[in-house]
């Protein structure tokens, strides 16, 4: 017997074994029909309240663990802001990675002649990285940000400081509604869907919380109110 | 791994007497039971949210054939391998295999209790690649070589002083010192960023498989199960059958009774879902995606009475909340799940004859049912463990004996309270003038670290009937 035959034993090995445990549970659907009347009759999830002010609860949410967050009263303020939020208040220049993003691309940057913005996958010596949010949720306070060329998942992991783009339109109350969104991006699901709430942290030593361990030691929010068009 | 199970009673009277231990379990006792419950009182419907987690995954277990293979055909769809392993061997052989395919020198892994449960460390090593755990805590006992004490705290037996020993021992400090868990978590930060960064394969769990989509979920608040998925060239997911929901918002469902029950956060700061290869203009992620999909006896638990256990999403806090594990810690338990989901799923999977003991290392209290977010009913399977043990012939003699007197004696009400009064009385003569007795012919495993207090009165039932016969004669 050739080594495909063997793999193809063990998965009807278990697969069998999975079929003759469950044939005769009650909450077994044996046929397709009955499984999508199942999933056309099943009541949706219940959920935590989260309120009526999505800004709100997603700042506060969000700050409960070391992020922060500001809120800006328009998009041209950005990249002022990220001026002097990154500075060190000397003369220096600021490397800012960003991926392709069109939206970010549109931002006035010559506001802030200091930062020199690089479009690219980050690598692990960069410091401080942008990120625009695909939507972020109210409920767990988390951004979400999918991978591709706009925002490649090293950009949200290897940088030091991550600082992330959010219009107040896309904060959306529920994971549920996240993912609803998600499918009505596109076509297919994006390699890395990830949802984040707060910096890369450990308790894994003497069981004291620590800040900074593999990912971004820092989590910035920049609300604004509507989308880069 | 293999099972040192049978040693429990020894382990676990050394874990009794190692100061350090019992002075992090002291810590753990005290933190995580708090920040759960802290947690859980700012939900106001999680008795809600517990119920529809349980739903759902009695809704898949139930049609686990058909989710199974709806995961397959998705991950295949995005252009990812599946394989399937009946046994541990069966998964660590797969796994080399891709590995050596790939042409791989060095793996960085983030956690996951199933390559614990088959040993791929070693596997891999003995094949000359060098492994390296990435989560801090898996880092922490790969240097010590021990197994992992804790399933979502791998090295909480550890104490501060003991990593900076480690470290200085396996890492070349030159002059620095090592004081704070800052500077150890900064030293950690640096040595793991080359091992993400020159690793050939990155092999991660997975908290969940999603079917619909084809993705795996990692909850993780480092980041480096999504460093691992994302930077080498090949990502391997290893994951156990039961650990399929059917669409990405049924994983939701599980993660908001999850995170509270293992950490007390509301949610971590990362949950992420990766799957298959980086697609078309993908500036980075892995060329190739596999998952392997371990059965190693959960077909069997799925046809048996031990089914329940199949919904356990390893929060760990059944854990934090037995006095037996937060007495004697992990290592005392053997092998590589401990506590009450570990007593049972120990004896499942490795064999009633090497891990009989640890379903009698519970004292019947509760409290593991009672915090388990997906409603297991673990003391109810201990119990039924511990029959079984006895139908096996496997219970200690002395015990098989000492139980059936004492069923005896209790089949019979005259003869105990009989005896009962007895004792009482031959009790209180021992004891009076210290009021409590310093060592008794047969309780001296009691008697040794502590005195028994000598009884005051008369017993329970001789109070009851007087009190019986007073109330009577009352109405009278």
């Amino acid at each position: 017997m050739n080594e495909q035959d063997v793999r193809k034993q063990d998965r009807e090995k278990i697969l069998g074994g999975v079929r003759s445990a469950v044939r005769k549970d009650p909450g077994h659907l044996a046929s397709v029909e009955d499984l999508a009347k199942y999933w056309k009759s099943r009541p949706s999830a219940p959920r935590p309240p989260v309120g009526d002010d999505l800004v709100e609860t997603f700042s506060s949410r969000i700050q409960e663990f070391a992020s922060t967050v500001v809120r800006l009263d328009s998009l041209e303020a950005v990249p002022r802001y990220i001026a002097e939020y990154a500075g060190t208040g000397e003369d220096e220049n600021i490397t800012l990675v960003t991926g392709e993003d069109p939206r970010l691309e549109n931002l006035p940057w010559d506001t802030a002649p200091e930062i020199r913005r690089e479009v690219r996958k980050a690598e692990r010596t960069d410091n401080i990285g942008l990120s625009q949010a695909f939507c972020a949720v109210a409920e767990s306070g988390s951004i979400v940000l999918l991978s591709g060329k706009a925002d490649p998942t090293s950009n949200d992991f290897l940088v030091d400081r991550h600082i992330i783009l959010l219009a107040e339109d896309d904060i959306v109350p529920y994971h549920e509604d996240a993912w609803k969104r998600i499918r009505e991006a596109g076509s297919s699901m994006p390699r890395a869907v990830n949802f984040i709430s707060g910096p890369s942290s450990t308790g894994d030593v003497d069981l004291t919380l620590q800040v900074g361990v593999h990912g971004p030691r820092t989590l910035h929010v920049v609300i604004v109110p509507s989308n880069p068009s | 791994m293999e099972s040192k199970s049978s040693e429990f009673l020894a382990r676990s009277s050394e874990a009794m007497r190692d100061e350090h231990l019992q002075s992090v379990l002291n810590k753990l006792r005290a933190g995580l039971e708090y920040k759960r419950k802290a947690a859980i009182l700012k939900i106001p419907n999680f008795e809600e949210l517990k119920e529809h987690a349980r739903a759902v995954k009695d809704h898949t277990l139930a049609n686990l054939d058909h989710y199974l293979e709806e995961f397959e055909s998705s991950v295949i769809e995005s252009g990812g391998h599946v394989h399937w392993a009946r046994t541990s061997a069966d998964l660590n052989r797969i796994a080399l295999e891709i590995c050596q395919k790939a042409g791989a020198l060095r793996v960085t892994k983030s956690k996951s209790m199933i390559a614990e449960e088959t040993g791929l460390n070693t596997v891999l090593e003995e094949a000359g690649i060098e492994v390296t755990e990435t989560d801090l805590g898996e880092y922490i006992i790969q240097l010590a070589e021990e197994p992992p004490s804790h399933i979502i705290g791998p090295a909480i037996h550890k104490t501060k002083q003991q990593v900076i020993d480690l470290f200085k021992n396996h890492h070349d400090l030159g002059e620095r010192e090592l004081e704070s868990v800052k500077s150890i978590v900064d030293e950690a930060r640096k040595v793991l960023r080359d091992k993400f960064c020159n690793a050939d394969v990155g092999i991660t769990g997975a908290n969940f498989l999603v079917a619909e989509t084809g993705r795996i979920g990692l909850v993780t608040n480092e980041g480096n199960g999504d460093l691992t998925a994302t930077l080498p060239r090949v990502h391997i997911a290893v994951a156990s059958i039961e650990k399929v929901v059917p669409t990405p918002e049924d994983a939701s469902a599980l993660l908001r009774v999850l995170v509270p029950s293992a950490t007390g956060q509301p949610i971590t700061s990362y949950v992420s879902f990766f799957g298959g290869p980086r697609k078309q203009g993908d500036p980075d992620g892995p060329e190739e995606f596999h998952v392997i999909l371990l059965d190693n006896n959960r077909t069997d638990m799925l046809a048996g009475e031990f089914r329940d256990m199949l919904r356990c999403i390893r929060c760990a806090t059944c854990l934090n909340h037995c006095p037996v594990y937060t007495s004697v810690g992990g290592h005392a338990y053997g092998w590589v799940y401990p506590g009450p989901m570990g007593s049972v799923l120990t004896p499942l999977m490795t064999g009633m004859g090497k891990a009989h003991l640890l379903p009698n290392a519970c004292s019947s209290c509760g409290r593991c049912e009672e915090v388990c977010p997906m409603g297991v009913p673990l003391p109810d399977m201990l119990r039924q463990l511990r029959t079984i043990e006895r139908e096996q012939g496997l219970t200690p003699a002395g015990w098989r004996w000492g139980l059936t007197a004492f069923m005896k004696l209790l089949q019979h009400p005259r003869i105990y309270h009989l005896g009962a009064r007895w004792t009482t009385a031959a009790l209180k003569r021992m004891g009076k003038k210290r009021g409590s007795i310093a060592s008794i012919p047969v309780g001296s495993g009691w008697t040794k670290v502590r005195e028994l207090p000598s009884p005051e009165g008369r017993t329970f039932q001789d109070l009851w009937r007087q009190k019986n016969r007073k109330g009577a004669s009352g109405n009278e």
